[in-house]
């Protein structure tokens, strides 16, 4: 292996913080080099000097041991370096081959040369061995193969870096096999993929390397053969969290909901469970299982078409998301910037956003009033910020996370449901968020916790329910649930053991 | 941290720094331009636009948009005339059918935005034209002249011999809408539903009651300011107020208003309908004739949007890392 990228004494600076502190790394032709780091780490500003997105202000790029000044988008592409960013950049509305072709179009004079470019993204997905029809709009597909156009996509240059970030946060688990595949696959043909993700046995599934940041700082390079994830989280944090799990001592009380043979939308079927107060329930499942559906649709976000729901009970009719954070329940949505922040507007507003009625004389909102409860939150949930008045859109994800949680905790719930509390945080906002479940149920909250990381449903659950297809397939004790069992029924494959 | 907050403060004034421009360059070249008389008369100029863009500034800051509000207010305008001229109705009571007339026209807006899921650009392009057609019936297609005494204060009368009526309710118009903003839950609750309105709803905020009460404001204000315009112009004219969508549009952007929803303060869309009014006032007082005006007005909401951007876009560059 020689080094084919060379990152030298890489300095970025921003107004009030150092976001890259004389970083050097080296990536070898061949080899898949993870990035590690919590959020604000410093990797997103290092992908972006290579994408030439920014410029460094101090330190050198060398590829194939010739310096790169100036390194612009354009330049970048032509160097061969590839970026699939966690948020994808299709045009949904155009076909896989348009999109594979956007801004680098085959030309018959002014004419598109559409059948060229049929055929050249044709033979690129067949080199990865994917099945997709060039011709069929990206909308269409799922998310998985969306992100196999976003691969072909850099793929369409001749690619020689690939950076690839959280790739397989939206996928299922066969998807992320599948992916590995493709990845093994570049790497063959002597591609180098620099790859970032949060999920740690990812990485020793894939990478050979690892270089791990922390607060800007390069702290070391590490070949994964010889390291383990206790190691890897210690050097993230700069600190051992000495269980990724906080332990916690069940008192599980009376039961608080209960759900009778519940039908939702065109999806979800007979869906009968309860919880009880104290106690954690997992709900697994693959991806497309309908657990964000049958959450949404208990909490009054999208309408049921049959069931009933019952708290502490009693027969209640929970309508809308207002009626249902009336009575006691909270929803944390899946996906935090579309669905729980108002990136535009203030910590404190979207703190009070849920309980601002209530914090009210009549109309008039009581300031002080509001402004303890944002001072409270803020404190107990320990909301890095220099001010309660910031944006939300400055914070890094694990303190927007924070943020929608104390909104739904303002308003005093006493049924919790999680929608994937932890996806895309760093590992230390991770613990903080689990303390907090604990002390969520050690205060008699019950907790619904909807999770794609198996060991984080295992950690938590006191129960696991297991989706498949939109029914309930299965209902598992501490003492049953495993990986194997829990993948067995999500996948359907029940009868089979 | 310090600094973007500078940055973002300086956005938001702005707008006032321009208008401070204008008070000086018109003030220093043009000797009658500071006399009361004619700041009182600029006022008087911008109050009905003023009233309308509070309405509107409720429906922008949910993330809607309003283009009714020039036949919302002709609608209310012939409609009062009408009753009080033909139909022998009380002017209070006909001032108050007219105002109502506009909240029903907002309303619907809101039903047609909020229930049959329209974008908002065309379901109040729809109204705009339908209330504008039906102005033109109620008056039969002429200017309804002949207005009973008892309320034609509300246009010409002065209070302390200075102050115009219309200034004062213009005035009142934004303290209360700044009020139900900047102090109420209602407020935080349109911002929150013009930020996000799927976060919003999840956070428990009835979104569509907001969405249509945004529009039923709008046609509030169109109804006040309609009464304010028929008195001013003395005559239920079905014409009236034509294209005033898009001073009013004018007026809030230029005060900071996002047309995406969610941002924007009420006090600076004040100052923008101020810029608006003094720019026309200024240039007319230096005889620039009203073909440049236009072009004037234009290039100055062009150019404050791209101020506005580009130190919006200094701004993500510097926070994101």
């Amino acid at each position: 292996m020689s080094s084919l990228l060379e990152l030298n004494h890489i300095t970025k600076r921003y107004p009030g913080v150092v976001a890259l502190d004389d970083v050097s790394v080296s990536f070898e032709s061949g080899e898949v080099h993870a990035l590690l780091g919590e959020n604000g780490a410093g990797k997103s500003t290092l992908i972006k000097i290579l994408a030439g997105a920014i410029s460094p202000d101090e330190g050198a790029v060398y590829m194939d041991g010739e310096l790169l000044t100036n390194i612009t988008p354009a330049l970048s592409a032509q160097k061969g370096i590839g970026i699939i960013y966690q948020e994808f950049t299709l045009v949904p509305t155009l076909s896989v081959a348009e999109n594979m072709f956007l801004g680098k179009e085959y030309r018959n004079g002014v004419f598109l040369d559409k059948k060229a470019m049929i055929e050249k993204a044709r033979e690129v997905l067949k080199e990865l061995d994917v099945e997709i029809d060039p011709s069929v709009p990206v909308k269409q597909l799922s998310v998985a193969y969306q992100q196999i156009v976003e691969i072909s996509k850099t793929l369409v240059n001749d690619v020689r870096v690939l950076v690839m970030d959280e790739p397989t946060a939206p996928l299922t688990n066969a998807e992320v096999d599948s992916l590995f595949e493709l990845v093994k696959k570049l790497v063959a043909n002597g591609v180098t993929i620099i790859f970032i993700s949060h999920r740690m046995e990812e990485l020793f599934q894939i990478a050979n390397r690892v270089t791990i940041l922390r607060d800007g700082q390069f702290i070391k390079t590490l070949d994964m053969r010889e390291t383990t994830s206790g190691e890897l989280i210690a050097l993230m944090v700069g600190r051992s969290i000495d269980e990724q799990y906080p332990a916690r001592e069940s008192h599980i009380g009376e039961t608080v909901l209960e759900v009778r043979r519940l039908c939702a939308g065109n999806f979800i079927k007979d869906v009968s469970f309860s919880v009880r107060s104290g106690e954690i329930v997992g709900l697994s499942g693959l991806i497309g299982a309908g657990r964000t559906e049958l959450v949404r649709a208990i909490y009054g976000a999208d309408p049921i078409t049959d069931g009933e729901i019952w708290l502490n009970g009693k027969k209640v009719d929970l309508k809308s998301p207002a009626a249902s954070i009336a009575q006691g329940v909270a929803l944390l949505p899946e996906s935090r910037k579309e669905q729980g922040l108002v990136l535009k507007m203030s910590i404190a507003d979207n703190l009070i956003m849920s309980t601002a009625k209530k914090l009210s004389h009549w109309i008039f909102l009581k300031k002080a009033q509001c402004a303890k409860v944002v001072s409270d939150y803020i404190a107990m949930l320990r909301i890095k910020t220099p001010s309660p008045t910031q944006k939300v859109i400055n914070l890094s994800g694990g303190n927007q996370q924070k943020v929608v949680i104390g909104k739904f905790l303002a308003a005093a719930p006493a049924l919790i449901f999680f929608d994937e509390p932890t996806r895309g945080i760093d590992v230390g906002a991770k613990h903080e968020i689990y303390q907090l479940m604990n002390q969520l149920v050690a205060d008699g909250k019950a907790i619904i916790m909807i999770s794609s990381e198996l060991p984080e449903i295992l950690g938590m659950s006191d129960r696991v329910l297991v989706m498949h297809e939109g029914r309930l397939a299965a209902e598992l004790d501490k003492e049953e649930a495993t990986q194997e069992n829990i993948m067995r029924f999500a996948s359907g494959n029940a009868a089979v053991s | 941290m310090k600094e973007s907050k500078i940055n973002q403060n300086l956005r938001q004034y702005a707008i006032s720094g321009v208008l401070v421009i204008l008070v000086l360059f018109f003030g220093i070249t043009q000797k009658s331009f500071l006399r009361l008389d004619n700041i009182m008369n600029v006022l008087r100029q911008i109050s009905v636009t003023g009233i309308v863009a509070v309405g509107s500034t409720f429906v922008l800051l949910s993330g809607g948009l309003d283009l009714s509000v020039g036949s919302l207010l002709a609608v209310t305008g012939t409609l009062t005339a009408s009753l009080m001229v033909n139909y022998q109705v009380a002017p209070l009571p006909a001032a108050l059918i007219g105002i109502l007339a506009g909240m029903c026209l907002g309303f619907c807006n809101g039903l047609l935005v909020q229930f049959f899921g329209l974008p908002p650009m065309i379901a109040t392009l729809g109204m705009m034209t339908s209330a504008r057609g039906a102005a033109y019936l109620i008056s039969g297609g002429l200017p309804i002249y002949d207005l009973p005494e008892p309320l034609k204060f509300l246009g010409k009368g002065t209070v302390f011999g200075f102050l115009p009526v219309p200034v004062i309710i213009m005035l009142v118009s934004f303290i209360l809408g700044w009020i139900v903003l900047e102090t109420t839950y209602l407020g935080t609750n349109f911002y929150a539903l013009g930020g996000n309105p799927e976060a919003a709803r999840l956070a428990g905020i009835p979104t569509a009651l907001y969405r249509v009460m945004s529009y039923v404001l709008s046609g509030l204000a169109c109804g006040i300011g309609g009464i304010v315009l028929l008195y001013r112009v003395n005559s239920g004219q079905p014409a009236a107020a034509e294209g005033m969508e898009m001073q009013v549009i004018t007026g809030c952007v230029l005060g900071g208003v996002s047309l995406s929803g969610g941002e924007g303060k009420i006090s600076c869309v004040l100052i923008g309908c101020l810029v608006v009014g003094l720019l026309s006032n200024g240039l007319t007082i230096m005889q620039v004739n009203e073909y440049w005006q236009q072009v004037f007005t234009g290039a100055v909401l062009i150019l404050a949007v791209c101020i506005d951007r580009l130190t919006k876009m200094q701004h993500v560059k510097k926070v994101k890392k």
